[in-house]
């Protein structure tokens, strides 16, 4: 496995160099452009870098830039290749920082280390905060399921009504006669009331109706 | 004579400088939100790989700082070539002279000797490439003992001139086989 990486990464640039050594037609130059840029970090951020080092009158000529953009992209397939080892030595499937870490510090980068690690926990840190996010959601289901008990409460406040209904109409059934016949035929002959007490009662049950209605 | 003493005084420009970019490197650059490279760009180098299955969202981040650093290194290196030339341009002869004499950057000599070639198919001038060649053994001899925390370093277009008895000219398996050494040290 280790003997492989090696070859394919030493094919890959030998394929990049000798399509730009040869150019031809337009189209196998479009083909040879969307290769590098598919292959090379950008050129222009390349250059951009490589002028923070340099005082102000330092100029770098475009064969320069051009050899730079293909050593960073060596030395990304470099650190990935060692790093890939040293997870599938340990049986692991995914590539992390600290692997990356660790392959800088093998391949003798050493100076790059110290700012790494301090990179590294401060990109941990903010993708932390992304985790609160969840946090929020779990909330916003409280808030939800609150509100489903204050409807709950409100069904309950419904079934309420409903039994006054039930109660009112057991009332009235309770009541078989009509309620303008007792006049005549003396529907309470057991209750010894007089008649103006009676009739007093009769609108308070026509009331009762309408209130029945109403519900 | 003078190579030797440009030579002799170029060790402590480099640490003197190199040690105060890092200074600031650690202080300036460490925003996690500014990437100069695209990490879209960077994982799919990292795919070219096909050992490489699964990336944490952590490691492309984190290979991109490293990669500032990596061009800021080599920059500034082959800044203080240009330098000793009296140039204000870095050239692509500063670039690989900087690659051939640096023990960490071992792993780039492959691509060196070949775009040295296509100039000189192109014409180039002979006389610069013997140049090169002459000064870099020098080089070597003062560039060695800080770098022998790595292996032996091999150079493939110096293999006419020998600099170093004790290690023959390589060949990409030589090459190889020295990566496995490498790997089975670690």
């Amino acid at each position: 496995m280790t003997e492989e990486s090696p070859e394919e990464d030493h094919g890959s640039p030998g394929v990049a160099e000798t399509n730009p050594g040869s150019p031809s037609s337009k189209t196998n130059n479009n083909n040879n452009n969307n290769k590098e840029q598919d292959r090379f970090l950008p050129i222009a951020n390349v250059g951009r870098i490589m002028k923070k080092v340099l005082p102000g009158n330092g100029k770098i000529s475009k064969d320069a830039k051009e050899t730079v953009q293909e050593c960073v992209s060596e030395f990304i397939s470099f650190v990935t290749g060692e790093a890939s080892d040293k997870c599938q030595r340990e049986k692991r499937k995914t590539i992390n920082g600290d692997d990356i870490i660790w392959a800088i510090t093998t391949l003798g980068f050493e100076d790059y280390v110290a700012p790494l690690k301090v990179y590294l926990c401060k990109y941990r840190d903010t993708e932390g905060e992304k985790v609160n996010s969840p946090k929020q959601q779990q909330q916003r289901q409280q808030q939800q399921q609150i509100q489903q008990q204050n409807h709950h409460n409100y069904q309950f406040q419904e079934q309420d009504q409903n039994n006054n209904n039930m109660s009112c109409t057991s009332y009235i059934s309770h009541h078989h006669p009509s309620p303008f016949l007792p006049v005549d035929h003396q529907p309470f002959p057991n209750i010894a009331f007089s008649p103006k007490s009676l009739q007093k009662q009769f609108p308070q049950q026509h009331d009762n109706n309408i209130d029945s209605i109403h519900w | 004579m003078e190579n030797n003493n440009n030579n002799h005084q170029q060790p402590p420009k480099d640490n003197e400088q190199l040690k105060s970019f890092w200074s600031k490197g650690m202080e300036g650059d460490l925003n996690v939100k500014n990437h100069e490279f695209p990490i879209s760009r960077i994982k799919r180098i990292m795919k070219f790989d096909p050992d490489v299955s699964m990336i944490a969202a952590e490691a492309p981040n984190l290979l991109s700082k490293a990669c500032e650093m990596f061009v800021m290194d080599l920059t500034m290196r082959s800044w203080l070539h240009a330098q000793e030339s009296n140039r204000l341009t870095i050239r692509k002869s500063d670039v690989d002279a900087v690659v051939s004499q640096t023990v960490i950057f071992d792993f780039l000599r492959d691509d060196v000797p070949k775009d040295e070639g296509e100039p000189v198919v192109a014409a180039a001038d002979p006389v610069d490439d013997v140049a090169d060649h002459v000064a870099v053994p020098d080089l070597n001899n003062e560039e060695l003992p800080p770098g022998t925390v790595i292996g032996t370093p091999v150079c493939y277009g110096l293999g006419i001139h020998a600099p170093h008895p004790q290690m023959p000219g390589a060949w990409t398996e030589e090459d190889a086989t020295g990566a496995n050494g490498g790997n089975g040290g670690n």
